[in-house]
């Protein structure tokens, strides 16, 4: 795992200097040494994580003549696959890593290489022949590639703090950005938090090329339609995923050059992953665990008991709610977007504790849930389409006790819940159907906004217009999972609480549910037996029931969560909130009304945080975490460091002392 | 048994609501499979475990309600 940048110019000659400043802004992301190869076009930056062939692997990297670099976020996984059938093509490999056969898979396939990858990429690659630069993104977004155009240049990198560097990149709010994360808890690629800046959508590339540019979409999740799933009946698909899932887990695990250990929730899919790797490998296991000081978001027994079948060398971290609040400004600059949880933060403590025991990768559960149906959404949904093919049967309306059982303790409460939740948008040929009540709760907090900040228009019909034409075919479930797939997984699971929290400590995460071949044959399984009846992931659970104890296997699903409101004002306030949310300092970043503001801290304060609803919890963290992004990010000095040593010149510019190649120590 | 019912699998079938202590609500459970599967829509009368808590009877409901019986 690394960071990549780099500049396309379409007259002067790219700045060095501009380039390893944006280097010097992602270091965390590759501590072990630096690159950048410039030529009178182009300049391609890199730092280094070094976990495949550590002693080679010097990025950018080129092909055998020096006519396509490429710098290189991520890993090809099938490398050593698609290697084997390059060589037989006729082409010349110096290195071991992943990163050379992007090159040669260039020269052979073309953009059609892009279908033959299987892993986690983000990459820049130019083709000096052609003159065509490409940015080019994995299938689910797990890896980053934000850019922006100022001057006549194109700038873009891992993150978006290697833009701000340029000072004549703008630093503002993308209002529709904004509108789009109090919707759906993140922006929708290509959109970002932040004016100007864009991100490339996951399983696109970007093609620049002769002064024009292209976008185009080589991978999108596709589900088959209703009557056209594939046949196979439960413990036949069982089976399959089962193989594959012990393929993805295994090629994840085995594929470094550095150990690898593995983090355990406490719930089923990370469970699946770490007994995998029990079960079928002869290496020693290090596993790690966040667990809570407040036992209503500790795991920690179910972590016990999966440790104790698995025999793991276990580290933990416990999370205080103030360890959260003051590693929040932190957590937030990583992030770079507007959070309207905490949850990032005890991930980003967590990747902390794995690197401080001397581990570079990890193997995680993330991605389970979307591609099996393990969100309570998804059960949701079923319940609203039972309740609205006879809104009035009271009988329909009991449904909901099947999902929230404490319902069926509070009969007086369920039917009103029932109405006022499930009953609402119950229009069944709306495509969004499945997600309007969490998009309506979420958009709650937009009534906070100032004038100035709000902006026309409905975030939810731009979303539902992307949706492909034959999802009108789909199941219900499936058009629930693709809307998951377009916001929620790329914009926030895999970006804002994964790879920043993650990358922030130098840690890569490997994510087997997200394999190629495991998200091919999810998809096209029947919707009815991911979620039987309402049995959550009922496929992966049968299909590992022999493996994970059955504490594990059985136990009600516990959305991962921390504690929200209660982080910042349950032992006194932390000191940067009152500087950040000062009457000043909210008017001057223009989004929220500063009379509101006080009004929510004054009510979190006097609560000490308790007892606060739902839609205030999301309030307050989207009121620190924009205020955050605006003292850091927009107000910020945004003077990086030196890029990480040794750093590799490859510099062909016509303006430098001739061609030269170095390493700089 | 009428066309519809067969095509409710029976492994299927026997695992849907097989964690629900309370018999009625493993039968909207049912119900829920049964209408997700078939693409119909069960009448409030049949939606208890006396029509739906059995393999048998959710056969003879299915036959009943879409006339192939």
């Amino acid at each position: 795992m690394c960071g990549i940048c780099g500049v396309l110019a379409s007259s002067l000659i790219p700045d060095a200097e501009l380039v390893q400043r944006m280097m010097g802004a992602l270091s965390h992301r590759g501590p072990d040494g630096s690159g950048y190869y410039r030529d009178e076009r182009v300049a391609l930056g890199h730092t280094r994580l070094a976990i495949v062939d550590t002693g080679h692997g010097v990025q950018p990297m080129s092909n055998e003549d020096g006519q396509v670099w490429v710098t290189f976020n991520g890993e090809i996984f099938n490398h050593v696959e698609l290697r084997a059938q390059l060589s037989g093509r006729g082409h010349e490999f110096r290195t071991h890593c992943d990163t050379e056969v992007i090159v040669h898979a260039w020269e052979e396939w073309g953009p059609a290489a892009f279908d033959r990858f299987n892993g986690q990429w983000a990459f820049a690659l130019w083709d000096r022949r052609s003159g065509e630069l490409v940015l080019c993104r994995d299938r689910y977004g797990v890896r980053p590639l934000y850019y922006t155009r100022v001057g006549g240049r194109l700038l873009f990198g891992s993150e978006m703090k290697a833009l701000f560097v340029d000072p004549e990149v703008t630093r503002e709010f993308d209002l529709v950005g904004l509108d789009e994360t109090l919707t759906f808890w993140s922006p929708v690629a290509p959109r970002t938090p932040f004016s100007g800046v864009k991100q490339v959508p996951p399983g696109s590339y970007l093609s620049f090329r002769g002064g024009t540019e292209r976008l185009v979409r080589y991978w999108a999740p596709e589900f088959p339609a209703r009557g056209q799933e594939d046949p196979d009946d439960l413990d036949e698909h069982a089976a399959g995923l089962r193989e594959r899932l012990i393929a993805a887990t295994k090629l994840r695990f085995e594929r470094s050059d550095v150990p690898v250990g593995a983090y355990v929730s406490g719930g089923l899919d990370s469970a699946v992953t770490a007994s995998i790797i029990s079960s079928f490998t002869e290496v020693e296991l290090d596993t790690f665990s966040l667990r809570f000081s407040d036992a209503e978001f500790d795991e920690g027994s179910y972590q016990e008991r999966l440790i104790r079948s698995l025999g793991t060398k276990h580290h933990t971290v416990t999370v205080t709610e103030r360890d959260i609040a003051d590693i929040f400004p932190e957590v937030v600059w990583h992030a770079e977007h507007p959070l309207l949880r905490t949850a990032p933060a005890p991930m980003f403590l967590l990747s902390r504790l794995v690197r401080e025991s001397g581990y570079k990768v990890v193997v995680t559960g993330e991605g389970a849930d979307e591609v099996l149906a393990g969100y309570d959404v998804f059960r949701e949904t079923k319940v609203r389409y039972f309740q609205g093919r006879n809104p009035d049967s009271a009988l329909r309306a009991r449904a909901v006790e099947l999902l929230y059982p404490w319902m069926a303790r509070s009969p007086n409460l369920a039917p009103a819940f029932s109405r006022g939740f499930f009953g609402r948008h119950l229009d069944l040929a709306d495509p969004a159907l499945s997600h309007r009540p969490r998009w309506d709760t979420t958009s709650a907090l937009k009534a906070m906004l100032t004038d100035d900040a709000r902006i026309s228009g409905d975030a939810t019909s731009g979303l539902t217009r992307q949706m492909p034409d034959a999802s009108r075919t789909w199941d219900p479930l499936a058009r629930a999972q693709w809307l998951e797939l377009a916001t929620l997984l790329p914009g926030y699971v895999l970006a804002s609480q994964g790879d920043r929290m993650l990358m922030a400590n130098s840690i890569e995460g490997r994510f087997p549910f997200l394999d190629a071949e495991v998200g091919t044959y999810a998809n096209a399984m029947p919707a009815r037996q991911k979620i039987l009846g309402l049995d959550e992931k009922h496929l992966l659970k049968r299909a590992f029931a022999d493996i994970i104890p059955d504490e594990v296997l059985r136990r009600p699903k516990q959305p991962y969560r921390a504690p929200d409101a209660a982080s910042f004002f349950a032992g006194g306030a932390p000191d940067w909130l009152a500087d950040v949310t000062s009457e000043a300092a909210v008017t001057a970043a223009g989004i929220f009304r500063a009379p509101m503001v006080a009004r929510l801290l004054e009510k979190a304060r006097r609560l000490r945080g308790a007892g606060l609803s739902n839609t205030d919890n999301m309030r307050l963290v989207a009121v620190l975490s924009v205020q955050l992004l605006h003292r850091l990010v927009i107000e910020g000095d945004h003077r990086p460091g030196r890029p990480p040593s040794p750093m590799a010149v490859f510099d062909h510019a016509p303006t430098s002392a001739g061609d030269h190649d170095c390493i700089r120590t | 048994m009428g066309t519809s019912s067969t095509r409710l699998n029976a492994g299927e079938l026997a695992a849907v609501g097989a964690g629900s202590t309370d018999p009625e609500l493993r039968a909207l459970e049912v119900a829920i499979f049964v209408e997700e599967v078939l693409d119909i829509v069960l009448p409030d009368e049949v939606l208890d475990a006396r029509h739906l808590g059995t393999p048998d009877g959710v056969a003879n409901t299915v036959d009943r309600v879409t006339g192939e019986r």
